[in-house]
């Protein structure tokens, strides 16, 4: 099937910085479930295009003295086999067994995973661990948070992001090496794209995907943009702005609306 | 009457043999402390003290309201290591050190050392300190520790062994330079008796060593710290005045068109070669802590171009983790081919269960270490430990054997001190610093902790530690002695 | 030199030249406030809050508008409150932290005498400045910064360091004579103000608070008038708190610091130097003293932006 995809991340900017470094991740790959037909960014200046060290596309955008408001655009159309899985991408597996930032475990997270623990995990046993997180952390719209995994266990609510992270926490402290997806999906919810946040986790030899929000246990309609470690790694965009007296730095991860898009 | 006070029994004694004779090397040393009078060295090591503060040599802990600045005490008595001594430390961090970097260049290509079966794989490509960033990346010369310090303790049995390897961003050699330039002025009759190796060129070979980090001719060099509120600021400070070149926070540096520049009254001026005293994580907080006010978005994509260097490398903390540190001698073996000239203190890995197995039947004679912690925190002294204490870090390793390595306890060796007892012994480290750029240079010294609470063995200076100053002969010295 | 440590060692100037000039201005009103001759104390305090801007915080801080400001409350407020930037300890706090993050740069006297001046007053309790009286204190920290200035003179190297050292002390200074003369410029052309007598002692005051009270008798020999007085802290070029002086050294040392840089902030010296060289009384007075001084501070603060943007913030 096709997607077309129209991404457009606006935000506003009162700080008055001198200038702003934005790392973009929004351009797909092709790979054994996708490839990419038509791909265009339209950006308020010139990037530099690169590839991440998780071979991501990454573009480096720098603006000075930047607008008030800004706006990025991704546009495109990718051919998705919704029956097929990922192949190998020649990342070594075992790099997803360590931790992160915001997949950091905690006793918590300790005990929700003891409930799994067992010499060789299966795949069912993994997606029995999805249903839990799922349950235990109460599915809420929204973009993400900026809160742990731990902090999203102990609300047991949170957004798509958030419950991919408890899931990567208890994979890795299972010793399943389980990584970070962000793209987008189409038509789950009503006739549309939407971004979205999933994981993937390494059993049996291969990589399989596991999106917690929409509780399945196998790629559909996904349309993978980034991996990483967690959220960070792999988001469309993030950003770190100079501040105009005395050049203090705050990162801020942007506010992103993905909208509208059709076959 | 002399305050020189005999080493314990059982003890080696850098100065002193067991029968309280001088050892052959340090005979005038010895003699000159017996004739000097206690309230000389008070006096000496008051003027010391004054010194420190007015040149501003202060250690100092920052961040103090007053901007009050503590001294990091330094004894007066030096430690002194015999030229043929040296010769073959210096044969054995060099080897230690190539093969260290080989160790980190294939772990981040080629992984030849793990398919070998040399070192599990999941010891590396899960450890925390693992980059992925640095796959396939290739730096100049290969080289990813430029700048080493590598801790040796002399164990009881007169043996030198490596107790741990600093690869990212070790610290202290400013004391080794001011602890020089101190004795040299209270007591320059001593360096006319000794022929003491010089150490004052540090800073022109740390120079030259990261300028050969760069494919640049002429590259501009700059050391990055992060702040002045940094506990060794003024060693960054230091460095960089003794080098010549400017010393940047992170607001300073900025990337444009993948290449980094630093603000100057003249303009932006393009920077090739970082010295960091940062910590990897605080780099760049686009690729790394995104809460860190430390770094320079973009770093790392201009790093993995190769358009600037950064020295230490990006990922090092892989291979000087405690977890890794077993493997050292197999890894001088593997790459190199030789026998290890230094040796590991024998490490059991509580990974392996016959090695757990030992470990928690002899907790109360082990030391007992995490595997990613430094300072001193995650450790069991077995025999200094509660039976409470052993019992709650026997639960700490079942339930998480892979994070903890054990040792036997080592009886590191005295050097005599200048103590409110007298001259007494007291424990002492040592950590040398290996530069690696075109060629490996190390400078004739070191720093020397000494543990200054009798009987302890934490030399850490958070910990109530000191510095001395490191003597190397010169080898006339030595035959003149025969 | 980095922008940064540029940037530092032009504010730790500003900061220690600001906090000799509040102590110069509290003398001056305090000494005032004292005055038999005084109609009304509580206004010449109010004076000193409306030259330093501090007006508004200090309602903020003490009290309902229309009240009249204690002569205490308001020594304090300017020598010891945290929450005033102008503070004295404000200033020389700022002064101290910029100093020590350029300790590098500095030589260990001068750093010696930014740090002392700090740890001394930061010691100062209300009841010590009581017993010492505020004059003794007012000296003390003239005398602190003339010690800074000294040891900068004398043992700094005449490298950009030292150059953005003396650039920050000559904007904030040709900033400060020039408010303190536009606000009593503008106190004293109020109709039917004060007596003649008064008029003296507010001329004579704001002459001595700028150092150029002998100066003024050299020129002059003469009753102090406004006119006068005008003339002398505009275009005088040897009275060192002069805007002519100020500007005079500003334009001479913004080409000596290294590289093609500040452009902007050179042209607008170069003018601004140029016009008090040059100018003469008679049409300033014509077309009104406060208006040129409102135009100069304009002119100023474009300038302190140009070297800002110039050289403190490249790129």
């Amino acid at each position: 099937m096709k997607i077309a995809i129209e991404h457009n991340t606006a935000w506003h900017d009162e700080s008055g910085a001198r200038s702003v470094t934005q790392l973009l991740r929004l351009t797909p790959r092709d790979s054994a479930r996708q490839r990419v037909l038509a791909w265009d960014l339209a950006l308020p200046c010139q990037a530099t295009r690169g590839t991440d060290p998780y071979g991501n596309v990454q573009h480096v955008l720098t603006l000075d003295a930047p607008r008030q408001d800004v706006t990025l655009t991704a546009r495109g159309v990718v051919e998705i086999d919704p029956n097929a899985e990922e192949g190998d991408d020649g990342l070594n597996p075992l790099l997803f067994l360590r931790t992160s930032g915001l997949t950091q475990a905690d006793g918590a997270i300790g005990d929700l995973a003891d409930n799994f623990r067992m010499p060789h995990l299966s795949r069912d046993a993994l997606r029995a661990l999805m249903m839990t997180v799922s349950s235990e952390v109460k599915l809420e719209a929204g973009t993400f948070s900026g809160r742990t995994a731990a902090e999203a266990l102990a609300r047991h609510a949170g957004t798509c992001h958030d419950q991919a992270h408890v899931f990567l926490a208890c994979a890795r402290l299972l010793g399943v090496p389980a990584r970070y997806v962000s793209g987008y999906v189409h038509g789950i919810e009503a006739n549309r794209v939407t971004s979205h946040g999933w994981t993937e986790a390494y059993v049996h030899g291969r990589w399989h995907t596991f999106d917690v929000a929409y509780r399945l246990d196998r790629a559909t309609t996904h349309l993978k943009l980034a991996i990483g470690m967690d959220y960070l790694d792999a988001c469309p965009v993030r950003g770190v702005r100079f501040g105009r007296a005395r050049e203090r730095l705050s990162a801020h991860t942007l506010i992103e609306q993905a909208q509208q898009a059709n076959q | 009457m002399s305050i020189l006070i005999p080493p314990a029994e059982g003890l080696y004694d850098e100065l002193l043999l067991a029968s309280g004779d001088a050892r052959p090397h340090v005979k005038g040393l010895a003699d000159w402390l017996r004739k000097t009078g206690a309230a000389r060295f008070e006096r000496k090591r008051a003027e010391a003290d004054l010194l420190f503060r007015r040149s501003g040599i202060t250690f100092s802990v920052y961040g103090d309201a007053e901007g009050a600045e503590r001294l990091i005490p330094f004894d007066i008595v030096p430690r002194v290591i015999p030229a043929a001594e040296w010769q073959s430390l210096v044969a054995g961090l060099k080897q230690r050190i190539t093969a260290l970097n080989r160790f980190i260049h294939d772990i981040y290509h080629d992984h030849e050392i793990i398919k070998a079966g040399v070192i599990p794989a999941e010891q590396v490509f899960a450890n925390e300190m693992y980059q992925v960033a640095m796959q396939g990346i290739d730096l100049h010369r290969g080289l990813y520790t430029h700048i080493g310090g590598i801790d040796l303790v002399r164990n009881n049995d007169g043996n030198w062994h490596v107790l741990e390897d600093n690869l990212r961003t070790p610290s202290g050699v400013s004391y080794m330079l001011e602890n020089r330039k101190m004795m040299m002025r209270l007591f320059p009759e001593l360096f006319a008796r000794h022929a003491v190796a010089p150490v004052d060129q540090y800073p022109s070979l740390l120079l030259e060593t990261l300028r050969d980090a760069s494919p640049v001719d002429n590259p501009t060099v700059v050391v990055l710290t992060p702040g002045r509120y940094n506990s060794a600021y003024f060693e960054h400070a230091f460095l960089a005045r003794e080098m010549g070149v400017e010393l940047v926070e992170g607001a300073d540096l900025f990337v444009r068109d993948d290449y980094v520049w630093m603000r100057t009254t003249r303009g932006p001026q393009r920077v090739d070669v970082i010295y960091r005293r940062l910590d990897d994580a605080f780099l760049d907080p686009l690729a790394f802590r995104p809460d860190s006010m430390l770094g320079v978005p973009g770093l790392l994509a201009a790093y993995r171009l190769g358009n600037v260097v950064i020295t230490n490398a990006i990922g090092n903390g892989v291979a000087d983790d405690k977890s890794i540190y077993p493997y050292v001698p197999d890894m001088v073996r593997f790459y190199l081919g030789e026998e290890p000239i230094l040796h590991n203190v024998p490490t059991w890995m509580c990974r392996k269960p016959d090695d757990l197995k030992y470990v928690l039947d002899h907790l109360p004679e082990l030391v007992v270490k995490e595997t990613q912690g430094a300072g001193g925190y995650g450790m069991l002294i077995g025999p200094r430990a509660t039976r409470e204490e052993i019992a709650d870090f026997r639960k700490r390793i079942e339930a998480k054997p892979e994070g903890y390595i054990a040792q036997p306890t080592l009886s590191l060796s005295t050097c005599p001190t200048f103590v409110e007892e007298g001259i007494a012994p007291r424990h002492i480290d040592l950590r040398p610093f290996v530069l690696t750029g075109k060629d490996i240079r190390i400078v004739p010294g070191g720093l020397t902790r000494v543990a200054l609470r009798k009987g302890s063995l934490v030399v850490n200076s958070s910990q109530g530690g000191g510095t001395k100053d490191t003597w190397i002969l010169e080898a006339r010295d030595a035959v003149a002695d025969r | 030199m980095l922008s940064r440590t540029a940037d530092s060692l032009y504010w730790l100037a500003r900061y220690l030249e600001r906090a000799e000039n509040t102590a110069r201005l509290l003398e001056v009103t305090h000494n005032l406030s004292l005055m038999p001759v005084s109609a009304d104390p509580a206004a010449e305090l109010a004076s000193a809050l409306e030259i330093s801007g501090g007006t508004e915080l200090y309602r903020d801080l003490h009290g309902k508008a229309g009240s009249k400001p204690d002569p205490g409350t308001v020594l304090h407020f300017f020598v010891f409150e945290a929450r005033n930037p102008g503070s004295i300890l404000s200033c020389l706090k700022a002064a101290r932290d910029n100093a020590h993050a350029v300790r590098g740069s500095l030589t260990a006297e001068v750093w010696e005498s930014v740090n002392a001046t700090w740890l001394e007053m930061s010691r100062l309790t209300p009841e010590a400045l009581d017993d010492m009286g505020a004059g003794v204190f007012f000296d003390r920290i003239k005398e602190r910064s003339h010690l800074f200035r000294g040891a900068a003179y004398g043992t700094m190297m005449r490298n950009d360091a030292f150059r953005f050292l003396r650039l920050g002390t000559f904007i904030e200074r040709a900033d400060n004579t020039a408010r303190m003369l536009d606000f009593k410029y503008s106190r004293a052309a109020l109709p039917g103000s004060a007596s003649l007598a008064a008029e003296y002692y507010q001329w004579t005051a704001l002459l001595r608070a700028l150092g150029a009270f002998e100066a003024y008798q050299a020129f002059f020999h003469d009753r102090v008038r406004a006119e006068h007085v005008a003339e002398l802290l505009i275009l005088n070029p040897v009275v060192p708190r002069s805007l002519n002086a100020c500007l005079r050294e500003i334009a001479e040392i913004l080409p000596q610091i290294e590289g093609d840089s500040g452009r902007g902030a050179k042209r607008l010296a170069t003018e601004l130097s140029a016009a008090l060289a040059w100018g003469e009384i008679g049409p300033i007075l014509a077309g009104g003293v406060h208006d040129w001084l409102n135009e100069f501070l304009d002119r100023i603060d474009r300038l302190a932006e140009a070297v800002h943007g110039g050289y403190l913030a490249s790129a």
